[in-house]
C-alpha cells in the first residue's frame, strides 16, 4: 500500500483514533508499508529549520554558525542519549518551532518604534508560533510518560503497549540543517 | 503634500488628510517640499521592508507548518497504532482492548 496523501493520511489516523477497527489496520498496513515516510517528513522539517535559519541569520556567516550549533546543543540537550525515532521527531519539531518562536520574538523586539499595524501582526505570529511550541513541548513529554523505557514501571498484567516505531531505522534519521 | 502653479509662480501646499496648509513659494517652501519626500521616502521603505519580512515570514512559516503538521499526525499514528487514543485533544489514553507488547 503506497503512502496516502496527506488529507487522507490525516483522515485515516483520525478515524483510527476514533476507534474504527478498518482504520486501525489500514494505518498499520500504511506505516508497516512505508518506513520511508519518517524520512520524508525529516527532510521536510530541515527544510524548515534551513529556511528559518537563513531567515533569522541572513548573510552572516558567523551567526549561521552560533544558531546551527545552538540548535544542535538544544537537540541533543532535549534527545537524550538514545532517542527512539518517535522522540527525535518530536524534539526536532520543537527545535525548529524553538527557531521560529526566536525569529518572532527578534522582530517584536524591533518594531517597537513601528506602527501599530505592524506590531498587532506580529503579536499575531507570535501567539500562534508560542502555541505551536507549547503543543511540541507537550508531545514530546506526552511520548516520554507513555513510553514504557521511561515510564514507571508497571505490571505485565497490565500489558502497556509498546511505542516502536514500524520499520523506522537508525539511519532514516530526520535530516536536519545542523546535519545531525 | 503638492505645489500647486499659478501663472509663473509655483506654490506648496502640506496636506495632514483633513485640510491642506498653504506653505508658500521660494526658499522656506522648497525646504517643507525637501522634507515631505524625505520623509515619504523613508515611509515607504519602512512599508517596503514590512512587505519583505511579512512575505520572509509566511514562506518560512509555510514550511515550518508543513513539517510541524505532518510531525504531528505521524506521532499521532504511531500512538494509535501502539494502542493509545485520545479524546478531543485531550490526554492520550490507553485503549481497553488494545493489542499488547510487539506491535510488528
Amino acid at each position: 500500500m503506497t503512502l496516502p496523501s496527506r488529507e487522507e493520511f490525516t483522515k485515516l489516523v483520525q478515524s483510527a483514533n476514533d476507534g474504527d477497527g478498518q482504520s486501525l489496520k489500514q494505518l498499520r498496513v500504511v506505516l508497516e508499508e512505508n518506513p520511508d515516510v519518517w524520512r520524508q517528513i525529516g527532510d521536510l522539517g530541515g527544510h524548515a529549520e534551513i529556511a528559518l535559519v537563513t531567515l533569522v541569520a541572513g548573510p552572516d556567516a558567523l551567526a549561521r554558525e552560533s544558531i546551527v550549533l545552538k540548535l544542535k546543543e538544544l537537540r541533543s540537550q532535549l534527545s537524550g542519549p538514545s532517542p527512539s525515532p518517535l522522540e527525535r521527531l518530536a524534539v526536532d519539531r520543537i527545535v525548529t518551532l524553538y527557531l521560529q518562536v526566536q525569529y518572532v520574538d527578534t522582530l517584536s523586539g524591533g518594531s517597537l518604534e513601528a506602527n501599530p499595524q505592524r506590531q498587532n501582526q506580529i503579536v499575531r505570529w507570535q501567539d500562534q508560533v508560542s502555541r505551536r511550541y507549547n503543543l511540541a513541548i507537550k508531545s514530546l513529554l506526552d511520548i516520554r510518560r507513555l513510553s514504557p523505557a521511561t515510564s514507571k514501571p508497571v505490571e505485565p498484567a497490565s500489558g502497556r503497549p509498546e511505542l516502536r516505531v514500524f520499520g523506522a531505522e537508525a539511519d532514516a534519521a530526520p535530516k536536519t540543517a545542523t546535519g545531525t | 503634500m503638492s505645489w500647486k502653479q499659478r501663472g509663473s509662480k509655483r506654490y506648496y501646499y502640506r496636506s495632514d488628510g483633513r485640510k491642506k496648509h498653504y506653505l508658500g513659494r521660494g526658499e522656506a517652501a522648497d525646504c517643507a517640499a525637501a522634507l515631505d519626500a524625505a520623509k515619504r521616502t523613508e515611509r515607504e521603505q519602512a512599508s517596503a521592508d514590512r512587505e519583505l519580512t511579512r512575505r520572509q515570514f509566511l514562506v518560512a512559516d509555510r514550511a515550518v507548518r508543513s513539517f510541524v503538521d505532518m510531525a504531528a499526525t505521524l506521532i499521532d499514528a504511531t500512538l494509535v497504532t501502539a494502542g493509545y487514543y485520545r479524546h478531543d485533544r485531550g490526554a492520550w489514553r490507553r485503549r481497553k482492548n488494545a493489542a499488547t507488547g510487539d506491535l510488528k
